[in-house]
């Protein structure tokens, strides 16, 4: 029976890492711990299967030791396993004769299908005669966190444990059947017969020397008496001594002594019988044998056989190579965190030569000089956190989290790297590397995630591996068979199809906890406007170029968008490049609207004068603007704004926003934009928590026509340059709900209207809308939106255009929407009385609030993954012609090295052993042996092979000759092929 | 295992590796089956060793060194094992001379050529010693004057397991000096016809011719101490007498003149197979026989020293290229 023996030590605290990464999971609300906190829920079911797959692989056949043995001694157990698989996972075998451990050690050769014998230095057990031995044999598998053990009882063949020869005797009766016929008195009158002779013991006299025979041997000789012979020693052993040991060890001593002086010998136990004694080795029998009182041992209860179950693992040593690997999966992490944070390599350097130091002081000095290793690791630890800590930067609780968190764990992690001289201290070393592995995926929001994280995790995974190995192993199994290798990589894809599968059940996270919503700033630049936009670097922007030819001010906001000033020309895009300006943590996709417009001019938009209210931060509380409706049980919708390039001071936020986080103070303007009094530098973060309307499509036609309700003029407004035929293609496509006027619009665009960047500019004068929908009919989504919104306005709908990003990838691994510079949009916004603004584009597939699915971070990788292979699969293909021709080419290097190494002959001489091994020979016999295992028709091929191969290599008059070779190498081909399993032949 | 091969290529020296077959042929003729056994005797003899044979009686023991003395044509005598049995009375004594004053050497039965010494252990230990002197140097001492005993000399020692009652167990210097030790075992039925119906046994002995003379088997044992041994090979025998050493079950292991035996068989065996050089088989082969006479076992049973030493040979690997 298999069962759990213990947790290997410090394999508690990478549990205890994986609660604390849930804890960082549920802070953050990042995609990318989620992910970790999965690989490692399957790698605990791993760790656990890999130790009960092993277990099962070992049998234990029989256990030999000597016969006899004296209590105290050294004795060497032989062990004898059987293999039935082979496994690379290390097995310990126990050895327990009633209930002592008498033997432990590993069990050799686990990775080769077959016996294997293995010796394990002993001690012996206590006193007696043991034909019964328990065997435990543990194994914790290849990754070493879970220790499983099965127990097995082997009979063997007696051992006869004597004790210990007592100091002194026991009660010997002794008689002299010659004296008392004879009457003769004593050898001293030598007159008794004389029967051979015999080697000096002490007490002989000097007058019974034979010098003859001691001359010829040179050492003392003596005539032997027959009246000694015939000596007869009678030891008492007593029953219901105290110390039953004792008594045995006096015995032996009289019956040794009795021995010793040439005397017969028997023992009698209480006022039995006499039992004869020949020679030493009865001696022993009879002292192993002897019960003098039954046994009163009584079997622990199984609470304190429960408590001794808690860590099992019979060797704590660490060797030097896998400290290394232990460093260097601590490192991983750690330039996974700091890069991010905005260290330079500098810093990074120090921080890696800070680990360095720290395995080179523990593997060099072990467990010696403990005070001085600790105080150079808090100095160590001390020096780095010193470098890595800026304290004019830590304002708040919030920044705390990112400018003194992570530092503080670097330092820590680094002084732990100074304990680490055992087992049990590397997990925790690696727990503390996991953890700073799944703050870095909670802290990290680019695309260079995805890799560092396998790359930590191989890292991890190697180092907890190495842990749990105690010798480089001798005849790597790698070699030994390709179902290995089979085995392993269903096992790698089993695991993958287990880690989608439980990310599948697990929804993307909704965001972070309130707690610690993200949000600095990289560098604080005020602006100088009351509430007025700021370009990027801080100066007044004062309005948008315009395509009358007047230029107003400079180009406009972020990246060149006309759309991020406070007049936006329909007929100007401007040039936007494809770099990343925003991340966006966020379980859905939205619009992220940064400004609102609602005055129109025929060519231009406007946005209100109305600064609005000042609200000071770090924490805003957003008081819904002209058109919100607070909807009450609305979901929250948090989402982080990372900046990835230098953004002017517009707050963007999906509608509707009620609280931001920002560290500055916030102009809420009424048409809804929001404003900060500084701009936002690369690197700045800022999260806002929305309210989603949930609008359906059912939900906003049910409004029905929403013009006959009245809204302000200002949204209803037209141009006075409105043509006449625009209103009437608005007329024209009029439904009786305005959702369906939207989408008739909408289906009107995209019929007759082409979607082009470079649409030509109207001539001075002329009506932009009228100049899109009937002169050039091209046009961008500044135009679409403008024209919807004209036309809704010419119906009494009330209606305004917005400006912002829309999301156009997702990093599935991080979790964050990405927005480019050329994902700048313009879109439409309707205010429909149920719900407020809702946002309407034909162009961006942004779904509406409440129709949004909700995915499963499963899902979304499984779906990166399919839509990754289609997208490349010419590129898949093309890598893995490579890595074939790759994989060709190491092979037949492999070949090369071997038929260097191994000489021609030798190649031959192994593939001809790996041919009989196939048909069940063998590896250990000679080549006679394995040419017998093939059958009738090949046997006489097999048996030349046999005899050339042990030629080329024993015969010392052998000379190489090409012919020969080319033969032997044909029948060995021959023997291959035959020797294949069955499936290859029919 | 066929004693001749059919290659050309293989490297003997020429006619040699063909005695072995017709000595091993021409008992056969006598002895039904147990040609293994028929084989290990021939290369004992071609090695210039000494043989034991521990059966029960009436399976052939006489009958197989009646047939090697036959087949290389020398002279055969024997002894029969008896515990009054004196040395005198194996080597030979000083008896007087015709003139009835000189003492004049009478030789004992032990020069022949080939001796069978039947039941040995029942004879005393001082005339078990007697045979020493004899197995190691094929000289006899007596009175001081020494004789040598014919050459080639072979001695076929047997013992009955079975019956121990009243015998003198050979000391281990006296079972350390047999080369190889083998067990007929009982034939099987076809065989036990072939011998009631006289096609087989001791009837035939008479017309048996010798497969070859004293000289050549003298030259062929010169051929047999040249075969090559490789470094790795006399490596591989080492190990497996380390093997019996280490053995749990085994009190005394081989000693270093138990390799010494096994590394002749060895080359007997390479010689019988037409080769001049030792391949692992060989050594894996005279293992058996060279070794399990030698052995110290709790348990007299030869089988169970035959499965120890089998556990020996598979945990040495045998040596490759």
């Amino acid at each position: 029976m298999t069962r759990p023996a213990g947790l290997a030590p410090g394999a508690s605290a990478l549990i205890a890492a994986w609660f604390a990464a849930a804890v960082i999971a549920l802070l953050t609300g990042a995609t990318a711990v989620v992910i970790v906190l999965a690989v490692g829920v399957v790698v605990m079911v791993v760790a656990l299967i890999s130790g009960t797959h092993a277990i099962r692989g070992v049998r234990i056949d029989a256990i030999e030791t000597r016969a006899a043995a004296t209590v105290g001694e050294k004795l060497q157990w032989h062990v004898r396993s059987n293999i039935t698989r082979p496994t690379n996972a290390e097995v310990y075998a126990e050895v327990r004769v009633a209930a002592d451990v008498v033997a432990a050690g590993w069990v050799t050769e686990t990775g080769r299908v077959g016996p294997t014998s293995t010796v394990i230095e002993g001690s012996t057990p206590p006193r007696g005669v043991h034909s019964i031995v328990e065997v435990r044999w543990f194994t914790a598998g290849g990754i070493g966190l879970l220790w499983w053990r099965r127990t097995a009882f082997v009979e063997f063949g007696p051992l006869a444990v004597a004790p210990v020869a007592g100091a002194a005797g026991a009660v010997v009766a002794r008689s002299n059947a010659d004296v008392s016929v004879d009457g003769v008195v004593g050898h001293r009158q030598g007159r008794d017969d004389v029967d051979g002779v015999r080697t000096w013991r002490s007490g002989d006299e000097v007058n019974a020397v034979h010098w003859p025979s001691t001359v010829r041997l040179r050492e003392l000789v003596v005539r032997e008496r027959h009246r000694e012979r015939n000596e007869q020693w009678t030891v008492q052993a007593h029953l219901g001594m105290p110390e039953p040991d004792e008594e045995a060890g006096r015995v032996r001593h009289s019956l040794e002594e009795g021995l010793a002086n040439g005397a017969r010998v028997s023992v009698c136990i209480g006022t039995g019988d006499p039992e004869p004694i020949r020679d030493k080795a009865d001696v022993s029998r009879w002292c192993a044998a002897f019960d003098p009182r039954q046994s009163t041992a009584t079997q622990p209860h199984w609470w304190q056989r429960a408590a001794r179950l808690t860590y099992a693992e019979p060797t704590t040593t660490l060797r030097p190579r896998s400290r290394w690997l232990v460093a260097a999966a601590g490192a991983t992490p750690v330039i996974m965190l700091l890069g991010p944070l905005g260290y330079g390599p500098l810093d990074i350097a120090i921080v890696l030569a800070a680990f360095a130091v720290g395995a080179a002081v523990s593997s060099s000095l072990g467990n010696r000089l403990r005070p001085v290793r600790q105080l150079v690791g808090i100095i160590t630890a001390a020096l780095v956190g010193g470098w890595l800590v800026d304290v004019e930067a830590i304002t708040s609780v919030i920044a705390s989290l990112r400018f003194l968190l992570p530092q503080l764990l670097v330092a820590l992690v680094v002084m732990q790297g100074f304990e680490c001289v055992d087992r049990r201290s590397a997990r925790v070393s690696l727990s503390c590397a996991a953890l700073l592995t799944a703050y870095s995926a909670g802290v990290r929001v680019d695309e260079q995630l995805g890799p560092w994280l396998v790359v930590a995790g191989l890292g991890l995974w190697v180092a907890l591996r190495s842990v749990q190995q105690t010798n480089a192993p001798a005849a790597s199994p790698r070699r030994q068979s390709r179902r290995g290798l089979t085995t392993r990589l269903a096992g790698g894809l089993v695991a993958a199809a287990g880690v989608l599968t439980i990310l599948a059940i697990v929804p993307v996270p909704r965001g972070p906890a309130q707690l610690t919503l993200p949000s600095w700033l990289e560098e604080r630049r005020p602006t100088n406007g009351e509430g007025g936009l700021a370009s990027p670097d801080g100066s007044p922007l004062l309005g948008g170029a315009s395509s009358n030819g007047e230029r107003t001010d400079s180009t406009g906001g972020a990246g060149g968008y006309p759309g991020f000033s406070s007049t936006m020309d329909t007929s100007l895009r401007g040039d936007l490049g494809d770099e990343v300006v925003l991340r966006v943590r966020a379980p859905y996709p939205d619009f992220w609207r940064g400004q609102t417009f609602t005055r129109f001019d025929g060519r231009t938009w406007s946005v209100d004068d109305d600064i609005g209210r000042r609200s000071v931060g770090p924490e805003h509380r957003i008081t819904p603007s002209y058109g919100d409706i607070e909807i009450p049980n609305a979901d929250t919708f948090i989402q982080t704004f990372y900046a990835e390039v230098d953004l002017p001071n517009i707050i963007f936020a999906a509608s509707r926003p009620t609280q931001v986080l920002l560290d500055a103070a916030l102009w809420q303007r009424a048409d809804g934009a929001l404003r900060a009094d500084v701009v936002l530098p690369e690197g700045s973060a800022y999260t806002v928590v929305s309210e989603r309307s949930g609008a359906t499509a059912q939900g906003l036609r049910a409004n029905g026509d929403i013009a006959r309700l009245g809204s302000p003029p200002e949204l209803v407004e037209i141009p006075e340059s409105t043509s006449d035929r625009t209103l009437r293609l608005a007329e024209q496509l009029a439904q009786p709900s305005t959702y369906d006027t939207i989408l008739a619009i909408e289906q009107w665009l995209s019929e007759n209207i082409s979607y082009d960047l470079d649409a030509p500019v109207p001539s001075v004068g002329d009506d932009a809308v009228d100049h899109f929908l009937f002169q050039s009919k091209l046009g961008f989504c500044e135009q679409i939106a403008t024209a919807t919104a004209i036309m809704l306005r010419s119906l009494g709908v009330p209606a305004r255009v917005a400006t912002g990003y829309v999301p156009s990838d997702r990093d599935e691994v991080a979790g964050v929407w990405i927005s480019r510079a050329r994902d700048a949009h313009a879109w439409v916004e309707v205010r429909f009385p149920s719900v407020g603004w809702v946002a309407f584009d034909p162009t961006a597939s942004v779904p509406l609030a409440g129709e949004a699915d909700e995915s499963t971070v499963g899902g979304d990788l499984a779906r990166m993954l399919t839509e990754f292979v289609s997208d490349h699969a010419a590129r898949l293909a093309l890598i893995a012609l490579g890595a074939g021709f790759a994989l060709a080419l190491v092979r037949r290097l492999r070949r090369w090295y071997q038929r260097r190494r191994r000489g021609r002959w030798g190649v031959l001489q192994d593939r001809f052993v790996a041919a009989a091994v196939r048909r069940g020979g063998s590896p250990t016999t000679s080549n006679t042996e394995l040419a017998a295992v093939f059958a009738e028709p090949l046997t006489d091929v097999a048996d030349i092979v046999a005899t050339t191969l042990d030629e080329s290599a024993f015969c010392d008059s052998w000379t190489d000759d090409d012919f020969r070779f080319e033969q032997t190498a044909g029948s060995v081909r021959t023997l291959e092929r035959l020797s294949r399993p069955a499936r290859r032949i029919h | 295992m066929s004693a001749v091969l059919s290659s050309d290529r293989l490297s003997a020296p020429s006619g040699t590796q063909y005695i072995g077959g017709a000595i091993s042929d021409t008992v056969s003729a006598l002895l039904a089956g147990r040609r293994p056994q028929i084989e290990i005797a021939t290369a004992c003899v071609l090695a210039g060793g000494h043989l034991l044979i521990e059966d029960v009686p009436g399976v052939g023991k006489t009958l197989l060194a009646q047939g090697l003395a036959a087949s290389i044509g020398g002279s055969f005598s024997r002894v029969q094992g008896t515990s009054d049995l004196l040395p005198s009375d194996v080597v030979g004594s000083l008896a007087p001379a015709a003139d009835g004053f000189s003492l004049h050497f009478r030789p004992g039965p032990l020069f022949a050529n080939v001796v069978l010494f039947d039941e040995l252990n029942r004879t005393n230990a001082r005339t078990q010693s007697a045979l020493l002197e004899v197995m190691e140097e094929g000289l006899v001492t007596v009175d001081g004057t020494t004789h040598p005993v014919p050459s080639p000399f072979v001695l076929v020692a047997t013992q009955n397991p079975v019956e121990m009652a009243g015998t003198y167990p050979l000391a281990e210097g006296v079972t350390d000096r047999f080369m190889a030790s083998i067990s007929l075992g009982r034939p099987t039925a076809e065989e036990e016809v072939e011998v009631l119906t006289g096609r087989r046994g001791r009837n035939r002995l008479a017309g048996v011719a010798s497969a070859a003379t004293l000289a050549d088997l003298t030259a062929c044992r010169a051929v047999v101490r040249e075969v090559h041994i490789a470094d790795a090979i006399a490596r591989y025998a080492v190990d497996i007498l380390h093997a019996t050493r280490a053995h749990p079950r085994v009190t005394l292991g081989a000693s270093t003149r138990a390799g010494v035996a096994l590394v002749a068989l060895a080359r007997a065996f390479a010689v019988m197979n037409g080769r001049d050089f030792v391949v692992p088989h060989d050594i894996a082969l005279a293992a058996g026989s060279a070794l399990a006479h030698r052995l110290v076992v709790p348990s007299s049973d030869r089988s169970v020293t035959a499965a120890i030493l089998a556990e020996c040979l598979a945990s040495v690997p045998a040596p490759r290229k």
